[in-house]
């Protein structure tokens, strides 16, 4: 069979739906549970992550010529580090609100699994340009999941969606907002993700 | 141009370093001009009619026994700091009490709470809350606070059906929370007593 040639719409679906990295690469789950009890949470956490990500991605493409195969790991781990320490210090300094709010996931991020699957299965092997396009369809594909499961909770848990309210606070189920209601609401999102590509790809 | 592959130990810690650098000295002054921000709108939160500020001085061993004479040991609350609130004529309105308080299952409320010399609660801030990201803003609501605002009770308790005073009604789900926010409330209302005791009842 003719393998497909890689190229920047495949990476851009790939990362959005075919290897979506919450809903079929299953990774980033910790910050994906703790931080998306509401939509602007997981928003920002999606795109903090995004950034990072795209950032982590050209960068290890640009440099692969010279990072040894051998300490790979380490070079996309110093990379990863860095730009999650930067870009917590802008988040600090221009959305205080939220930096605070999310407190010990930002930090996190730089051992978030996306980012190394990511550096080791495409950036390391490709061109910056792809690598690129795969980081923003990665990247994407996260941040719109994380925001749906975030939405979702918000609106049981608090029955607001981006602070507008949309159902009355005494009907809703403070649940969700907790970690096992993440997991099961996460649950039925990846169901119906399965549903909807006809089976689940092993 | 053929790069020797061993410079990627110096080439990439060099970036990383500058990056980081860089990053630090541009947002400095930003983060330090929200840091001071955010401290003058606690203290502008909890005793907006003051006009000016000073750090109060007490023996923090002696309020930390007094404390736990009122039933509230070490590791329920700490007081970190108190800060009188002052008049035009330089006089204590009240103060802003600083509290660390523990939550029953673990994790950490900071809180800043102002009372009024006469003991009425003006209103609270918190500064930091370890807990679900999201149920944390129930003690933040202006619906929980306003249980307290204005109210001069020796302490407060919580209660399914407040039929006082003294009673607040927890917001679903955030009972532990809500909980941890009347003991540093409390904790405020006992400061109070203390450091009006041993100011030899300076406050007025």
């Amino acid at each position: 069979m003719k393998e497909k040639k890689d190229n920047i719409f495949r990476r851009l679906y790939y990362g959005l739906w075919k290897e979506n990295p919450i809903l079929v690469l299953c990774l980033g789950l910790c910050p994906t549970l703790a931080v998306s009890t509401t939509a602007a949470y997981a928003l920002t956490m999606g795109a903090f992550t995004t950034a990072v990500l795209i950032l982590t991605n050209v960068f290890v493409s640009a440099l692969k010529k010279i990072i040894p195969k051998e300490q790979r790991l380490l070079g996309y781990l110093l990379l990863a580090a860095s730009f999650t320490v930067a870009g917590q210090l802008f988040l600090k300094a221009y959305f205080p609100d939220f930096s605070e709010a999310l407190g010990i996931f930002i930090p996190l991020t730089a051992v978030n699994g996306v980012i190394y699957d990511r550096a080791e299965r495409c950036a390391y092997v490709s061109n910056p340009g792809l690598a690129l396009f795969d980081g923003i369809g990665t990247g994407i594909g996260y941040t719109f999941i994380i925001t749906l499961l975030g939405a979702i909770r918000e609106i049981i848990a608090f029955g607001t969606i981006f602070g507008i309210r949309l159902i009355p606070a005494d009907y809703t189920i403070s649940f969700t907002a907790l970690a096992p209601g993440a997991c099961i609401i996460l649950a039925f999102i990846m169901a119906l993700a399965n549903k909807i590509r006809g089976g689940h790809r092993s | 141009m053929k790069i020797n592959k061993k410079l990627w130990f110096l080439i990439i810690p060099i970036f990383c370093i500058a990056l980081i650098t860089g990053s630090f000295f541009y947002t400095r002054g930003i983060i330090k001009a929200n840091e001071a921000a955010k401290a003058n709108g606690v203290i502008a939160d909890v005793f907006p009619d003051a006009v000016r500020y000073s750090e109060a001085t007490y023996n923090k061993r002696f309020l930390a026994l007094y404390l736990e004479e009122q039933g509230y040991e070490t590791t329920d609350v700490v007081v970190d700091h108190v800060v009188y609130a002052r008049n035009e004529q330089n006089a204590v309105k009240g103060l802003i009490v600083y509290v660390n308080c523990y939550k029953k299952f673990g994790g950490l409320i900071q809180m800043a709470v102002g009372i009024q010399n006469n003991g009425t609660i003006n209103g609270y801030t918190i500064l930091d809350i370890s807990d679900a990201k999201g149920l944390e803003s129930k003690v933040k609501d202006d619906d929980f606070k306003n249980q307290f605002i204005g109210k001069n009770v020796s302490a407060f308790v919580l209660s399914d059906e407040p039929h006082n005073d003294a009673e607040i009604e927890a917001p679903n789900g955030a009972r532990d929370a809500s909980g941890t926010v009347v003991n540093g409330i409390n904790t405020a209302i006992i400061t109070l007593e203390f450091i009006d005791e041993s100011m030899g009842g300076l406050l007025e």
